[in-house]
């Protein structure tokens, strides 16, 4: 039960604070906040908000690749230069 | 319990920090060192010394509270607990209502303390923060089953992390084949951006020339630029009025760049090597 | 596939020649002679490796049943000499409420107690 306690206790209010302060750091436009201690509610909601884009653009960023991969079959002089290049 | 005679210290030594308060009752009554003669007397003097050092300032009171104790020492033990728990809850209480914002809340409530409009305020903060985390624990996979608002917070950035370098990584892949593909620049703003994380960073070893040729350039100035590529053996003295448009970050860049590729084409190519095998080992 | 028009091709077989004329093939024979030797290098430390953990789990294997062994021990001493300690207290609590002046108030620690006081400064 103590050492229960004393494992649960381990985790202070600084940690909370620097893993705050660190997710902080990666959002964009992190620095004009204010005090992370202070914000902590809207900072979730930012980070809630910036993993639905990072997933946005994920999967158009992987739409795009699908579609230049398929346009490589055309025939196009960027593609004749590649061949010629492998030719050889 | 032959091997008894036989413990070593650091057995003692652990005895001593489980049931310290025990082998002071043995020091100053005396009623276990008599009832338990297998325990030598200079070890006891020992390990009675080693309880002194911890708690010097609790000696003097020892003696008072070890007769109350002697009297009724389960209920008197279990009342100290009771007090020593209800103690390091105090001091510990901030810690704990960030780790379990919900459970404390009631707590709070039952003792009659979260009446006044502060800890209104605080309990509303709290379960906004709750209500966010869970938000996110839906958005993260593998968050589902993790309690403590740390650990939610570690791997909340560690997904971050990936997702933005999975981001890198995919803008990284279209920017090597679009440039060679399309004839340069079709989409000039997005273009130049993905082409600046490629800096310092040469993956793909034909492409070099290419990109370092169509960085931060319009659509037309890149024509301009593949046209006289064909024909000048020196195309990179372009760069520097191309890259004229860019910040003075990126121009430091682009020079520094420039260096690198110009002269110790070598070295480039081994810088190449050695980073390839870099990330086939991570 | 349909075959591209020749003047592309043309086109395209000059720009592929002056990439390649980009490229020395001494600096390539250079760079594939330095890659045969960071692999060897890489082999050897990868073998040496490979080895010292099969060595480390020979050692482990022939400790870990001792460890298992005197940790099951240690657990039982334990566990035997709470259940004593527990039982001397309970003991002692029915002396000290069967006797009451058997411990009176203070007087066996004044006695039995022949350690200085570190608290109060030497005289």
């Amino acid at each position: 039960m103590s050492s229960r306690r004393s494992s649960r206790g381990s985790i202070s209010e600084e940690e909370i604070n620097e893993l705050i302060s660190k997710l902080q750091s990666l959002l964009p436009n992190s620095r004009r906040r204010g005090s992370s201690q202070a914000s902590t509610t809207k900072l979730l909601k930012e980070t809630c908000n910036y993993i639905k884009s990072l997933h946005r653009e994920v999967d158009d960023l992987s739409d795009r690749l699908s579609d230049l991969m398929a346009t490589m079959d055309h025939n196009s002089p960027g593609a004749e230069i590649i061949r010629s290049i492998l030719r050889s | 319990m032959a091997g008894f005679s036989h413990l070593p210290q650091q057995m003692e030594h652990g005895l001593i920090t489980n049931n310290g308060f025990l082998f002071c009752h043995g020091s100053h009554g005396g009623a276990a060192t008599t009832t338990a003669p297998a325990i030598p007397e200079d070890a006891s003097m020992e390990t009675s010394s080693v309880v002194l050092d911890t708690s010097p300032q609790d000696k003097k009171r020892k003696p008072r509270e070890e007769d109350t104790a002697s009297l009724n020492s389960a209920h008197s033990k279990e009342a100290k607990e009771n007090g020593r728990k209800r103690g390091g809850k105090k001091h510990s209480r901030d810690q704990m209502e960030e780790e379990a914002p919900q459970g404390f809340i009631h707590v709070r409530a039952r003792r009659g303390q979260a009446t006044d409009s502060h800890s209104l305020a605080e309990r509303v903060r709290r379960e906004r923060i709750s209500e966010r985390m869970r938000m996110l624990q839906a958005l993260v996979p593998g968050c589902d089953k993790v309690t403590g608002k740390a650990l939610i917070l570690d791997e909340i950035i560690n997904y971050v992390q990936s997702l933005q370098n999975q981001v890198e990584f995919l803008s990284m892949r279209i920017a090597s084949l679009s440039p060679v593909l399309y004839g340069f620049g079709i989409d000039s703003d997005a273009f130049s951006d993905h082409s600046q994380k490629m800096e310092g960073m040469f993956h793909e070893a034909v492409a070099i020339p290419a990109s370092v040729l169509n960085r931060g350039s319009s659509p037309a100035q890149s024509h301009a630029i593949m046209d006289t590529s064909n024909t000048s053996p020196t195309p990179y003295t372009l760069q520097v009025q191309g890259g004229s448009n860019n910040n003075s970050l990126s121009q430091d860049n682009g020079s520094y760049i420039m260096q690198t590729v110009g002269e110790p084409r070598q070295e480039l190519f081994n810088q190449v090597v050695l980073n390839n095998y870099m990330c086939s080992f991570q | 596939m349909e075959k591209s028009p020749p003047e592309t091709a043309a086109a395209a077989a000059e720009v592929a020649a002056r990439f390649r004329s980009l490229v020395d093939t001494g600096d390539i024979g250079a760079i594939r002679q330095t890659q045969h030797l960071i692999l060897g290098r890489l082999q050897d430390s990868n073998a040496v490796l490979t080895h010292f953990n099969e060595y480390s789990e020979q050692c482990f294997a022939e400790v870990s049943n001792d460890f298992a062994s005197k940790t099951r021990l240690l657990k039982s001493m334990k566990d035997d000499l709470d259940h004593i300690f527990l039982k001397l207290r309970s003991m002692k609590s029915r002396l000290a409420a069967t006797y009451p002046d058997a411990f009176p108030d203070g007087a066996m620690a004044k006695t039995m107690d022949q350690r200085p006081d570190l608290e109060s400064p030497l005289d």
